[in-house]
């Protein structure tokens, strides 16, 4: 019997090892996946030249999480948002050729993706200086996988300028709601 | 890189009888100034940085959206003003400085 109670408490420390291990797998980064043909199933919200990198950045929201938004409601948990990269096509002098709006023309395919997104509780991972809300960062390759050794205290950093009840640490989402809501 | 487009933008502007100008606003004490804008197509912002830390000027209203990057203390960036409609300019790392801009 005292066997048979041993064996059932090793299994259970067994367990129980696991299960933390496995939550810490899941914390940060490592608990945003990747949002496989975002391009068409996420809305766009935004376009931003840089010419500064010579890139041009496209921002997209999952569907249902911008209908929420857009109805008035608190940005909902599962929000994902997403930051994806593409160069800019360059004139003869190298630099970032523009359209007749002046905007810069985008070329080829996806060069990285990062990823913004919003999980229930997901701040209590932060010390409070490097906290933004229950939002985590994460970055991927244009194939899906991630980005080895990303550090992510600059997306903390920055985002934590806008921390703002009206901003929710993002600098482009926030404002297209504004001009965007339903009326 | 700005320095050529808004070059060009003058240079087409003024073939069409079009006279642009340069605006200069300047980050100083964490405030823009001016930070209300009414501007003609292909007039050019020049943004000058005399404040002690750095600023951007990040546009991120929805069809203008553009950063020209970070801005230290004693540089200019220059932003040319070549869609119409209206946008925000603001400063990533600063909420409370914002310019609004309509471009005719």
């Amino acid at each position: 019997m005292r066997k048979l109670k041993l064996a059932v408490a090793a299994v259970g420390i067994a367990a129980l090892t696991l299960t933390i291990a496995a939550g810490s797998l899941q914390a940060g980064a490592e608990r945003i996946t990747f949002p496989t043909d975002f391009e068409h199933k996420y809305a766009l919200y935004g376009i931003i030249d840089r010419p500064d990198l010579k890139i041009v950045r496209f921002f997209y929201v999952d569907r249902p999480s911008l209908k929420a938004a857009k109805a008035g409601k608190p940005v909902p948990y599962g929000t994902t948002l997403v930051m994806a990269d593409k160069k800019a096509k360059l004139g003869p002098d190298g630099q970032p050729a523009v359209d007749k709006d002046g905007r810069m023309i985008a070329e080829g395919g996806w060069i990285k993706v990062q990823l913004q997104k919003k999980g229930k509780g997901w701040g209590d991972d932060h010390p409070a200086n490097m906290k933004n809300g229950d939002w985590e960062y994460a970055s991927f390759n244009p194939d899906g996988t991630r980005i080895a050794d990303q550090k992510y205290d600059s997306c903390f950093g920055c985002h934590n300028n806008r921390q703002s009840s009206s901003e929710d640490f993002t600098f482009l989402f926030a404002p297209y709601l504004r001009d965007h809501k339903k009326s | 890189m700005r320095s050529l487009t808004c070059a060009l933008a003058l240079l087409i502007l003024a073939a069409h009888g079009v006279s642009a100008k340069e605006i200069q606003v300047t980050m100083k004490g964490m405030k823009y100034n001016p930070d209300k804008i009414v501007a003609k197509r292909g007039d050019v912002l020049v943004l000058v940085n005399d404040d002690t830390t750095a600023h951007d000027a990040f546009v991120t209203t929805f069809g203008f959206g553009v950063n020209p990057g970070g801005i230290k203390p004693g540089e200019t960036k220059r932003i040319a003003l070549m869609k119409r409609g209206h946008f925000v300019v603001e400063c990533a790392f600063h909420d409370t400085m914002k310019i609004n801009v309509t471009v005719q």
